[in-house]
């Protein structure tokens, strides 16, 4: 079971709202504040994986604002709910265009969001950092100049980990399970590519709606197509309704699933906690607690998180820890290019993390983190594969 | 005369008295008749226009029903709503599913898939937007919005995701469709629908609409209106109304007819009484006439002519017969001379008679004296009874009594009989049911005597019985041939029948194939050891577990079979013995399962069979140690004081009991079958249920009985009689 010392996420994300927009993070900086936004879905489906992203940043925002902050200005974060809901973020980056001293957005998990807030963000020239959404198009949208940087996965580099994985495991006819939204589309793309590299190609490919809550049907589709695995992209309730669908087959009927990272966002393990021996997962993550590239660096946030958010100390606690680890470096990122910059003018800020030096991340050792050409800081060595212990924490699971 | 002549004449009396009191009702009962119509139309439109006004809106409910339905289901469809969560993907489906979109109602409809702001997403209608609605808020709250008003028709449902309003279905109608929309089949002459400011938004009459703008509702002049409430639309009302000038044309038209029909009939009336009034007086004054020359003539010769109608026919005929009468009374005195003679001569016939009688009642003494039946007589009025000198000499009756109360022979019934002689003697006196019946009377000395009664009652003139009387014959000997023949007849019987069954199952030569089938598995199971399953070889050892069940059964069956065949030597057999040897060859199995058996007194002897009396002490004494669940199981065998009624004095009654586990009241008659077992094997052992069958069989091969007294959860015991040692 899934544990940890902090209120439901919902009232979490009030709170956080609430205390975000009254008070200053870091009253004794001097000047007026440089405004951060977060666009995350704080209270439905992904709820957790919004409170993860705040809580990452909000880390980095201390530390930063510990020495001052950047040109002297503390870093305030303010943060908007878009629930999932494409209309509610195009809504909300509109709201945070409208403020002063705006220097950029942190966004949540949910690439049609992403995707959907594409055209007010560049109209308004606002920086986008992306520390969750993989959809390849977020970063790849074709823009000139593009305002998004990610610290994230890349579907299309997902895709690759994921039949990589699959092929290493021995299974050669992945059967694809995919959310109809853009997400599922770009990695439908991605893993479709991935197989034609090795000369296959998915045993089948399976679409599921936002609202489904029984992927039986597909399930039965790809068993008789002659799936040998499940590549699953989902959020919180696909997710859910795969892992019961699989867990209902008989024994001999049930295959195992390899899957991207969505559900992880969202109160999944909770809902599967009763199948979830029943069933074989393994999921996509890009960071670790439990196993940190950087033992150092994790530790010095482990226990900062744990002071500042009440939690036990124990790598576990930290829930959706990619979302955290991601929106701590990406601050980090942005505070280093205002710096470079000299200005919150968001262009030139912009232009500098195109060309920030290297910097030694919690995630990774970022040199460079970005160039001009290339908006993505992560890349599959970054990866690995992941499942859910007993008591509900994400744990890394050795490569084959 | 001149009296007669002041009076007025039947017809002018029909004329002013009679006829005006009859128009008078007529025209009532025409008053009455078109009122009640009236109100019967009335009332009937009443009811029409209740239950129209009920229907009705219903019906719209329902229409209207339907279309929120449609979007709730719209607002619940996956399509629908991951076209909220996913813009790029909506743009490619959502426009054309709303182009193409129909929904239960009359064409014209908008609908429109809406954000969580009212901004169009999706729609059938370019300009639909509802941005600025002031529902908004409250369907953003989750509820849903409905609303009819003279601008339209709008629905709007939330499209909710992880239970907050992500976005809106709304359906929506302007006021140019209302009219379709509205318009439900009805049979009313108008219907419309107005809003709680009366404004109309559908009228499927215009002479109604006129009306409603301008009369008031519920006061319209040639209009009955009924309004009720639409479900679900608090702002609505229904008006089902008809014209009441329609409704009773019909009933104007048949108040025409019936006045018409009953002025003809007045006036038909009227000369119809008028003619029988002329005609009724003429043949009167002729009857008058007739009569006043008779009472002048002073002639009883002298008759009427019958004339005129059947009534004054039968005047006529009367007054003749009367004059005839008059005429009989002066009859001479020889007539009542006559009848005096007639009388002498009735009495000297009844003095012969009782003559007769006298002679009679002697005969009867002289049979009743010497007949070789007993002679009863009952005086049902005294409730005495007399029986004669043979009767008593059946009962052994040696008193000099003459009379003696009825409940002298009824105390002397068997008991068995009583009821019945009673019943069949008390019937014969009601009705006459024959009495002819059989039954024991009790003899002095206590001992029984069967007798065949017949008896006849009198009754008298009111069918009240007053005597009965009868006989009685001693038929103890047949009556008890015939009962020995009966018990023989059983006997063979029931012989015959077990050996029927018997030879019925003997003759499928059940054992043989039975004993190969068990060979078979044997080999089955040493042959192919290891290579069968599992379960193959649970199955085998299940088929030779049953076979050998099958076999016992089949074995128990022909030892019941050979009980039944008779032909015993019986021996004397001292019981103690038979109890010790049993006991002796039971030890170990009576010492695993800790019983006492316990012989409470010394047994007598008795006449049996050696090997089946110890069959049944060892058969009773197995089942008492087998259904026992007490922790000390405790025997008793026992000699009882006293047997049933009809055990005979050659016979010992003995019991075992024990202190088991009981036998249900509904089961005792059970237990005794053969292959019966009440418990299961797995509660209480092994077993084919033919225990009990052999003891019963044993028991009754000895002329016995056997029975038992149970008490669930406290033990049984088994009563059974066997024949003393001669």
């Amino acid at each position: 079971m899934l544990t940890y010392c902090c209120p439901k996420a919902s009232v979490l994300g009030v709170a956080a709202l609430f205390l975000a927009l009254i008070t200053p993070l870091h009253p004794s900086a001097a000047g007026a504040p440089i405004i951060v936004g977060l666009d995350a879905d704080m209270s439905a489906g992904s709820a957790l994986g919004g409170e993860a992203i705040r809580r990452g940043a909000a880390l980095a925002i201390d530390e930063i604002n510990a020495t001052g902050g950047p040109l002297g200005r503390p870093l305030e974060l303010v943060v908007r709910d878009h629930r999932g809901n494409p209309d509610r973020g195009v809504d909300n980056i509109l709201e945070f265009a409208a403020m002063d001293d705006l220097v950029a957005v942190v966004g949540g998990i949910h690439t049609p969001v992403a995707m959907a807030e594409l055209d007010a963000l560049h109209e308004h020239r606002i920086i986008y950092l992306d520390p969750w959404a993989a959809g390849t198009a977020v970063v790849d949208n074709g823009r000139d100049p593009n305002f998004v940087f990610r610290v994230s996965v890349r579907d299309e580099y997902a895709g690759e980990f994921l039949i990589k994985a699959a092929f290493e495991r021995g299974y050669r006819k992945p059967g694809l399970l995919l959310w109809q939204t853009a997400w599922g589309r770009s990695n439908e793309q991605a893993m479709t590519a991935a197989l034609a590299k090795r000369n296959a190609a998915p045993a089948g490919v399976q679409w599921f709606n936002t609202g489904t809550k029984d992927v039986m049907k597909q399930l039965r589709a790809l068993r008789a197509a002659g799936a040998d695995v499940i590549m699953l992209v989902a959020q919180p309730n696909g997710g859910i309704a795969t892992i019961k669908g699989m867990a209902a087959a008989a024994q001999k009927d049930r295959l195992p699933i390899i899957a991207h990272w969505g559900f992880t966002g969202g109160d999944f393990h909770k809902n599967i906690e009763e199948v979830a021996t029943a069933v074989d997962l393994t999921f996509l993550q890009t960071y670790s607690f439990f196993e940190p590239p950087f033992p150092d660096r994790a530790d010095r946030i482990l226990t900062a998180y744990c002071s500042k958010f009440d939690a036990c100390g124990t790598p576990g606690e930290v829930f959706a820890p990619v979302g955290t680890a991601h929106a701590y470096d990406l601050i980090h990122l942005l505070a280093r290019a205002i710096e470079a910059a000299g200005t919150i003018d968001r262009e030139q800020v912009r232009q500098a993390l195109e060309t920030l030096e290297r910097y030694d991340g919690l995630v990774r050792t970022y040199d460079p983190p970005f160039t001009p050409n290339h908006h993505d800081a992560l890349d599959q060595s970054d990866f690995h594969l992941a499942t859910y212990d007993k008591s509900g924490f994400i744990v890394p699971v050795p490569m084959h | 005369m001149n009296n007669v002549s002041n009076k007025s004449s039947l017809l002018s009396l029909i004329l002013w008295r009679v006829l005006p009191a009859i128009v008078i009702v007529q025209l009532a009962i025409g008053w009455f008749a078109s009122a009640v119509m009236e109100q019967v139309v009335s009332n009937e439109l009443e009811s029409r226009l209740n239950r129209e006004a009920e229907q009705y809106p219903q019906i719209l409910a329902v229409k209207l029903d339907a279309l929120v339905q449609t979007a709730v289901s719209m607002a619940k469809n996956d399509l629908i709503i991951n076209g909220i969560v996913d813009a790029q993907e909506r743009d490619r489906y959502i426009p054309v599913f709303f182009e193409s979109i129909q929904v239960p109602g009359p064409p014209g409809a908008e609908v429109t898939l809406a954000d969580y702001k009212g901004r169009r997403l999706a729609s059938n209608h370019i300009k639909a937007n509802y941005t600025e609605a002031g529902w908004l808020k409250q369907v953003l709250s989750g509820e849903t919005w409905l609303h009819l008003s003279e601008a339209g028709f709008t629905v709007a449902v939330p499209v909710m995701i992880s239970a907050v309003a992500e976005g809106m279905i709304v359906i929506r109608y302007g006021s140019a469709q209302l009219d379709s929309l509205l318009q439900i089949p009805t049979e009313a002459a108008a219907i419309a629908v107005v809003t709680e400011v009366q404004d109309i938004l559908y009228s499927s009459n215009q002479q109604f609409t006129d009306h409603l703008t301008k009369d008031q509702v519920g006061t319209l002049s040639d209009w009955q209106v009924v309004a009720a409430a639409v479900p679900g639309f608090d702002n609505l009302q229904l008006l089902t109304a008809e014209l009441r000038s329609t409704a009773f044309a019909a009933v104007d038209r048949l108040g025409y007819f019936l006045w018409a029909t009953m002025a003809i009939s007045i006036g038909a009336a009227a000369l119809a009484i008028i003619a029988a009034a002329l005609m009724s007086t003429k043949a009167v004054v002729r009857f008058t006439n007739n009569i006043e020359q008779i009472t002048q003539a002073s002639d009883l010769h002298k008759k009427i002519k019958p004339e005129g109608t059947a009534e004054f026919h039968r005047l006529a005929n009367t007054f003749n017969r009367m004059l005839g009468s008059l005429k009989a009374t002066t009859a001479s005195r020889d007539d009542l001379m006559k009848a005096n003679e007639d009388l002498t001569s009735v009495n000297d016939a009844l003095d012969t008679a009782i003559a007769g009688l006298a002679e009679s009642e002697l005969r009867y003494d002289l049979a009743v004296k010497g007949s070789s039946v007993g002679i009863w007589d009952f005086n049902v009025a005294t409730k005495k009874l007399f029986w004669s000198d043979r009767y008593k000499e059946i009962l052994g009756i040696t008193d000099d009594l003459v009379w003696r109360d009825f409940t002298v022979f009824q105390d002397r019934l068997h008991p068995d009989d009583k009821e019945q002689v009673v019943e069949r003697f008390q019937r014969h006196l009601r009705s006459g049911d024959s009495y002819n019946i059989e039954y024991r009377l009790r003899q002095e000395c206590g001992d029984y005597v069967w007798v065949h009664a017949r008896g006849q009652a009198i009754w008298d003139e009111v069918d009240k019985p007053t005597r009965m009387a009868g006989s009685i014959d001693d038929i103890t000997d047949r009556k008890l041939a015939e009962i020995k023949l009966t018990q023989y007849a059983e006997e063979l019987e029931r012989s015959n029948r077990e050996l029927d069954d018997f030879a019925y199952i003997a003759s499928h030569d059940l054992k043989e194939p039975l004993r190969a089938i068990y060979n078979h598995a044997s080999f089955l199971i040493e042959d192919y050891q290891g290579k069968l399953e599992e379960d193959g070889e649970k199955r085998l050892q299940r088929m030779i577990k049953l076979s050998k069940r099958m076999e016992q059964l089949i074995a128990d069956l022909l030892y019941f079979s050979r009980l039944g065949r008779g032909n015993q030597t019986m021996e004397t057999l001292d019981l103690n013995k038979v109890i010790a040897d049993i006991e002796a060859s039971l030890a170990e199995t009576l010492k695993s399962r800790n019983v006492q058996i316990d012989v409470s007194e010394h047994l007598p002897s008795i006449s049996g069979h050696p090997a089946h009396i110890t069959t049944l002490f060892q058969n009773l004494l197995t089942n008492a140690t087998k259904y026992n669940d007490a922790e000390e199981k405790g025997i008793e065998i026992g000699l009882a004081p006293s047997g049933r009624d009809e055990t005979p004095q050659t016979h010992e009654t003995l019991y075992v009991r024990d202190n088991g586990i009981g036998i249900a009241e509904r089961f005792q008659e059970e237990i005794f079958r053969i292959f019966k077992r009440l418990n299961s094997e797995k509660a209480y052992g092994e077993g084919t249920g033919a225990g009990l069958t052999f003891v019963k069989k044993i028991v009754e091969n000895h002329g016995g009985q056997i029975w038992l007294e149970s008490e669930i959860g406290k033990g049984t015991t088994f009563f059974f009689t066997l024949k003393k040692a001669s």
